[in-house]
């Protein structure tokens, strides 16, 4: 009896974890209270585990249940996920965008024309007026080549 | 004993787990720290972390944030104290550099926006100060924007709120431009006036020059009427003259005598009481009916018309 009641405790625990993180996602609850599930199902399986056992069994799977998501599902997840990459990152949005230098590069430093600020850049020394093209960052520098 | 140990078992495997996993939200990034060493940043999103080794180190926020400048009274070049406030709008582009190049970047762009506003208000003069604005962005942008550039940080905008005179200054200021404002109506007036008086002469001198114009024809026309009244006089007394001459003397009698009579009606019937009628030479008048009587006598004598016993009033002489 008490063992019925132990596995029931363990679904009871998975339960309140999933719920915990139905309120405040953060991926891991749903986890841990699918492995605290798991664990009532061994417990069912294989009744008469000390209290330990139990635990260590929990601990393992709660492992495993990450793991399992961290390499299987999570890759095909973040191929459904929205191209929200740039979001932020203002250099990368940049890139492949073409603006006017407004100092010319010299040395391979200058600047160029971004909406009605200026952003510094390097590449190829270039000057006044001409048309670049943004092919990445660095930090807070754009990186260009010359647009014929 | 053991189920203590396992309860700790199970707290120790969920605090771990819970180490293990990250969730970086939107608009953050945070730095990683190997045994107290800068070794990567983490986008937003979800990353596990070995706890023990890692550590999360700051957590940067990736979002344009806004800067409040507060107000500080700067000297102008002409050495006049103005207050001036501002806003700087910044975002940190690259999270590691903004964490460990700076110890606090919000105070660093604060100081460094505060005293460049000090620099470049204090090459203009007041009048250049309120009234280039965006000169003034443009150059504290530029030399701000440079200077953080070693903090990962971009600096996209700097706006000069309000550029505050003191309470006397703003209202000689004032009292300048009303001065301006008499000075240019005083003008225009004038201006106004002299315009109306030449208006006005030149108007008469046209109107004069129209009026002898008007005098000169006016007296041709007349000097043209009276030849053409002469000659029509000539004409017709000529014609009269040539009646005369064919005809017979009393015919003129006749028309002499009508308008004597009608004379006399007329002043009759005149309703002005002052007018006095003179006593009248009747015999002229019966010598000119006299005359009508010849003329009669004549006519009929001409016409072999039988005398009906008419009797004809005696003719005077």
């Amino acid at each position: 009896m008490e063992q019925i009641a132990l596995h029931y405790l363990w679904w009871i625990v998975a339960l309140v974890l999933i719920a915990i993180e139905v309120v405040m996602p953060g991926y891991f609850m749903l986890w841990i209270g699918i492995a605290a599930g798991l664990t009532g199902v061994v417990v069912l399986v294989l009744p008469g585990m000390s209290m330990l056992a139990q635990a260590l069994v929990f601990a393992v799977l709660a492992f495993l249940s990450c793991a399992v998501y961290w390499y299987a599902l999570r890759p095909r997840l973040m191929r459904d996920e929205p191209g929200d990459a740039l979001l932020n990152r203002r250099g990368e949005q940049k890139v492949g965008q073409r603006y006017v230098l407004a100092e010319a590069i010299v040395h391979g430093r200058g600047k160029a024309q971004v909406g009605d600020g200026l952003w510094l850049v390097s590449g190829p020394d270039l000057p006044v007026g001409s048309m670049v093209e943004v092919v990445g960052v660095n930090g807070t520098t754009l990186l260009v080549r010359a647009v014929e | 004993m053991g189920q203590l140990f396992a309860l700790v078992v199970v707290v120790v495997a969920f605090i771990v787990l819970a180490k293990l996993v990250r969730i970086v939200p939107q608009g953050y990034e945070w730095t990683v720290e190997r045994f107290g060493r800068y070794t990567r940043t983490l986008t937003p999103g979800l990353h596990f972390l070995v706890p023990f080794i890692y550590s999360i180190g700051r957590k940067m926020n990736m979002m344009e944030q806004v800067l409040d400048v507060p107000s500080q009274d700067v000297i102008t070049k002409d050495n006049a104290v103005v207050r001036v406030d501002g806003v700087v709008f910044y975002q940190v582009l690259d999270a590691a550099k903004a964490a460990y190049e700076v110890a606090n970047l919000e105070q660093a762009a604060l100081a460094l926006v505060m005293t460049n506003i000090r620099t470049v208000l204090g090459s203009m003069d007041l009048d250049e100060s309120l009234s280039q604005r965006d000169a003034i962005n443009a150059k504290l942008l530029k030399v701000v924007d440079e200077a953080t550039h070693p903090w990962g940080v971009k600096v996209n905008r700097i706006e000069i709120k309000d550029i505050a005179p003191p309470r006397d200054l703003v209202d000689s200021m004032a009292r300048q431009m009303k001065a301006e404002r008499e000075k240019r109506a005083n003008i225009l007036e004038a201006e106004g006036f002299r315009q109306a008086a030449v208006l006005k002469a030149d108007g008469e001198k046209q109107s004069t020059i129209l009026a002898a114009e008007g005098r000169k024809e006016a007296a041709f026309r007349e000097a043209e009427a009276r030849i053409r009244l002469a000659e029509a006089e000539a004409e017709a007394t000529k014609m009269v003259s040539e009646a005369i001459a064919n005809g017979n003397v009393n015919a003129l009698n006749y028309f002499v005598a009508n308008k004597y009579v009608e004379a006399l009606k007329e002043m009759a019937h005149s309703p002005n009481q002052k007018t006095l009628l003179l006593p009248v030479e009747a015999t002229g008048i019966l010598g000119s009916l006299a005359g009508i009587a010849e003329l009669t006598k004549d006519s009929l004598s001409q016409q072999q018309a039988s005398n009906t016993g008419r009797r004809t009033p005696p003719a005077m002489s």
